[in-house]
């Protein structure tokens, strides 16, 4: 039954985003100010949105695995974190792809989103890094959620420290992202942000679930590993014919 | 509570005897601190108004990068002789025992700042006296900040066979605000506040410090792997 | 400056990078599921995860 609602979700994911897609590419006019560039607009913001809300799941997947002690909390957000780090690598090179024809670089540091997604995005390759590194998978949780939720602590504090520390510096403002969220832009325009936004969504809790699904199968694939080798290590120390484990 | 306070004072109080008996090793972060400042000069070439522009800076990673040795090194010396198992066998809260770690941090990295802080006066001829009074404080808030995520990191990492590694990986990102935040408020104090922004960047740098305190004391327990 | 090396740039990237990592996902998973099988055969049988 699972199975069946997760392909259903894929296949509409999948439709959604090729539909919203080629509507972002083709369809809707251009910009009147920004031209073409604009389009870029349609998977930069839907995939800041994903990386925020892939990280909000790993934040609470890690209270969820504090508080309950179900392990199912901790594959929750390791499916967030992991996901989260592809979107926030999404946005960053949506932003550079946008600012170069616009602003004339790639990476503009007087812009505070810039920068906090960057710091962003190294948070949580930390994390991922940190999960690697452990083996065990209660105390895997354990870290992971401490780093998890001090991470999701950080993220309004450096939104803030960017954004006032842009206040001296007055870098360029002409077109900003938020232009095509302004409810004075075209209905045309707002209504393929939001067909993006909510395709991509779809297809991001079809990625959740699959990656979820992988973090089970692969927490019994170790539990049987450390299972097997317990049997081989007693059977060693019994006396009995050591056989060789392999990993 | 009250018996909170005294196990986080004592064991605060034992790290800086430890500290001072030269058990850890205070001299060498202070000294890889000085050294880290001179460098910073050699890249930056001998120009002194370059130098001077860029002391806040400079002076705040120094501070970031040996802060991270002396605030780790607490913990690590904990793992010799199995302490830090001892430790946690204690009938104390996990509160106290953070608090007692964060203060014992913190108490490094005023002496870090107290050491710095003239080295970067000579070195790059920066007038400090006239500003220390914002500057103290900038340095207070900042330590109490940076103390209070790294005790909990190290605490996360001291286990972990790459932790030299992993440690400065995972607390730079999150100090980022701190550092940012750090840096402008000694600019402002530097330059006598023209702007009027010093109290800002000093409320961001407090907020910091109380919200990561709080963090740090809620997870510390699991951090210690309890 | 003409923006469309830009947009094919940003655009590749980001739904080729959302197709190779559903792809990935599927061979991770297809591998785990045979570990799994051959690390515990039949102490309980396969089924459905989720």
């Amino acid at each position: 039954m699972t199975e069946v609602l997760t392909r259903v979700l894929g296949w509409a994911g999948l439709l959604a985003v090729a539909a919203a897609t080629a509507y972002a590419l083709f369809g809707v006019p251009a910009d009147l100010n920004q031209g073409d560039a604009q389009r870029i607009m349609y998977v930069h913001v839907p995939a800041a949105w994903l990386a925020y809300l892939s990280f909000g799941v790993t934040a609470l997947g890690g209270i969820g695995w504090l508080w309950k002690r179900d392990l199912r909390f901790d594959w929750l957000a390791l499916a967030g974190a992991e996901i989260g780090v592809m979107f926030t690598f999404f946005t960053l090179w949506a932003g550079a792809m946008w600012g170069r024809p616009v602003w004339g670089v790639f990476y503009q540091w007087e812009d505070p989103r810039i920068l906090s997604t960057t710091i962003l995005l190294a948070l949580y390759i930390g994390y991922l890094l940190l999960r690697r590194l452990t083996d065990d998978p209660v105390r895997r949780a354990n870290r992971a959620a401490v780093v998890g939720i001090v991470a999701a602590l950080d993220i309004p504090i450096t939104h803030f420290s960017v954004e006032w520390w842009r206040g001296l510096h007055q870098g360029p403002t002409i077109g900003s992202p938020e232009r095509v969220l302004d409810p004075a832009a075209p209905g045309q325009f707002v209504l393929t942000l939001l067909a993006m936004l909510a395709a991509f969504t779809i297809a991001w809790a079809y990625l959740v679930v699959r990656r979820y699904q992988l973090a089970a199968v692969q927490a019994r694939v170790d539990e049987a590993a450390r299972r097997g080798s317990l049997a081989a290590a007693r059977a060693a120390a019994e006396g009995g014919v050591p056989r060789v484990v392999t990993e | 509570m009250t018996r909170d306070v005294a196990v986080a004072l004592a064991l605060a109080r034992k790290d800086a005897l430890a500290e001072l008996r030269g058990r850890v090793a205070t001299g060498t972060t202070l000294f890889f601190g000085a050294i880290v400042l001179l460098l910073f000069g050699f890249a930056l070439g001998p120009d002194a108004r370059r130098l001077q522009e860029a002391a806040p800076g400079l002076l705040w990673l120094a501070i970031v990068f040996a802060g991270l040795l002396a605030v780790g090194r607490l913990h690590e010396a904990e793992t010799e002789d199995g302490a830090l198992e001892q430790l946690a066998l204690y009938p104390v809260s996990r509160h106290a025992l953070y608090a007692g770690k964060a203060l014992a941090g913190f108490a490094a990295m005023l002496v870090l700042g107290g050491v710095l802080l003239p080295i970067v006066a000579l070195l790059y001829r920066v007038d400090v006296l006239a500003a220390v009074l914002p500057l103290a404080a900038t340095l207070v808030l900042g330590a109490a900040g940076f103390a209070a995520v790294v005790t909990c990191y190290a605490a996360l990492t001291v286990r972990m066979r790459s932790r030299e590694l992993l440690l400065p990986l995972l607390v730079l990102p999150v100090v980022a605000p701190l550092l940012l935040a750090a840096v402008k408020a000694t600019v402002a104090s530097l330059a006598g506040d023209p702007l009027g922004e010093l109290g800002a960047w000093l409320a961001l740098l407090a907020a910091f410090a109380a919200l990561m305190l709080i963090a740090g004391a809620v997870t510390y327990r699991f951090a210690l792997d309890d | 400056m003409n923006p469309l090396p830009f947009i094919v740039a940003a655009y590749a990237v980001i739904v080729g990078g959302l197709g190779a990592y559903v792809v990935l996902l599927w061979r991770r998973l297809a591998r785990a599921r045979a570990e799994l099988d051959q690390a515990a055969p039949s102490a309980d049988p396969p089924r459905d995860d989720g």
